[in-house]
């Protein structure tokens, strides 16, 4: 790449950066937050909190170690961390 | 047939209470395991059918009006340039003028991002701002295929266990327990918003490599269809000139980079016997053995390599030599992650810690 296309596309970057930090203060925030945490509240911590409920504290740690936490670390946190 | 497509195994009796699990059950915990890490690392194709109809299950979970469209894109790096944009866009027409003075883009700024989004799902030096933007605003995403596991008990994997193995009924609650691993099994990283919804394609390549840790050699480890991705070697990322033009790598380079995991694989990739003998090492010891250099390393433990001859000629009547990396204390390496006590800084002792053993237990039968 060229100085001047690095230049700017330095720029550009930083563009976005301002634009997206002006959306994030300005307009969506709020809104958009309630939003996603509306969502992952409704389907993921209320179903969570519902087998929590109905089921015994050893079923939970053995299903919880042998396939949650089993998924998670070789799905959840060696591949989506990353992206 | 599949064990999971066995009737009898994934329709069990509903039950309502679960107080313990049959062997059978517990049998079925790897299977699971295994069958919801490969939805995970899925590369298929999207299932847009599925996702919107399970998404619209879960914003009436979420006492949400229904959305009005899903947005597909290629990768999070347009989901995250695009969706706020398009957040921006619907606002704009119901935001006050206070709202609008505070900082919403002008037509010039837009302009000019219109033109980076374009590029930035190929230009590499837009990756860091991308990847920041996206680290700064996971929380609003809701991961897909990436949230499948965790110890969490809302999680699919552990849900669907429950439900499909031991047949615990959740009530009202079972459909969108359902809907919400749809979206998972579906697609990648999505983004509601009030109107709409950002969903992401699934990659087309996770590469890993034996122990699971993201790698590849010859382009990003986890890709997305439009060629966007994360560049990473054997689970630490970097960045994709180390992958991809690793002739680039200098000296200057890797003694400049202030991130030890990085230098490290930046050193690897340069050679580490090159670097040694580019970099000004020092020459601790010679002897018959070998010479046994040291290279300090700012934050990190030193590089120790021993130089050695291969003793068996090559055609042409000439030798090759060869580094051996060796412990900074030469202590020696007993397997399984186990090693000796130090020993003086001697080739031949350096030599010796490679064989599991002391330098003065080591005598090699000379080969003729």
């Amino acid at each position: 790449m060229a100085a001047d296309e690095r230049d700017m596309t330095t720029t550009a970057g930083a563009v976005i950066n301002a634009v997206v930090s002006a959306v994030d203060g300005a307009v969506n925030g709020a809104v958009e937050d309630a939003v996603g945490r509306a969502v992952r509240e409704a389907v993921g911590d209320a179903v969570g909190r519902a087998v929590e409920d109905a089921v015994n504290g050893a079923v939970e740690d053995a299903v919880g170690l042998a396939v949650g936490d089993a998924v998670g670390f070789a799905v959840g946190r060696a591949v989506g961390d990353a992206v | 047939m599949s064990i999971l497509n066995d009737p009898s195994i994934t329709n069990p009796a509903p039950q309502t209470r679960l107080d313990s699990l049959t062997e059978a059950q517990k049998s079925l915990m790897t299977v699971w395991r295994d069958k919801w890490i490969a939805i995970g690392l899925s590369t298929a194709e999207a299932d847009h059918k599925m996702f919107e109809e399970a998404a619209q299950i879960c914003y009436k979970a979420a006492k949400l009006a229904p959305f009005k469209r899903v947005v597909w894109v290629k990768s999070p790096a347009i989901m995250a340039q695009v969706a706020p944009r398009a957040a921006v866009i619907l606002a704009r027409g119901k935001a006050s003028k206070d709202q609008r003075r505070a900082g919403l883009p002008t037509d010039e700024v837009r302009k000019l991002v219109d033109e980076a989004i374009g590029r930035a799902s190929v230009d590499a030096e837009l990756n860091e701002v991308t990847m920041s933007d996206i680290t700064n605003m996971w929380g609003r995403y809701i991961g897909g295929q990436f949230w499948v596991g965790g110890w969490y008990l809302g999680s699919p994997a552990s849900v669907s266990y429950m439900h499909d193995v031991c047949g615990l009924d959740l009530g009202d609650l079972q459909e969108r327990a359902e809907a919400y691993a749809k979206t998972a099994m579906s697609c990648s990283w999505w983004w509601p918003h009030t109107e709409f919804i950002i969903a992401c394609d699934r990659p087309r390549v996770i590469a890993r490599d034996g122990q699971g840790r993201l790698h590849r050699e010859d382009g990003p480890a986890v890709e997305y269809r439009d060629g966007w991705g994360v560049y990473s070697w054997h689970g630490v990322a970097v960045p994709a000139d180390v992958i991809l033009h690793p002739e680039s790598i200098t000296v200057v380079d890797i003694e400049k980079t202030t991130n030890v995991e990085i230098r490290r694989v930046k050193t690897e990739r340069y050679g580490h016997g090159r670097y040694i003998e580019d970099s000004g090492a020092k020459k601790l010891h010679e002897d018959e053995f070998g010479v046994l250099y040291r290279k300090d390393i700012p934050n990190d433990e030193p590089l120790v390599m021993v130089r050695v001859k291969n003793t068996t000629p090559e055609a042409d009547g000439t030798y090759k030599f060869y580094y051996l990396t060796v412990h900074p204390e030469l202590r020696p390496l007993l397997g399984g992650n186990r090693f000796g006590e130090p020993q003086s800084p001697t080739a031949r002792n350096a030599v010796a810690s490679t064989f599991g053993l002391r330098g003065e237990e080591y005598a090699p039968s000379r080969e003729s």
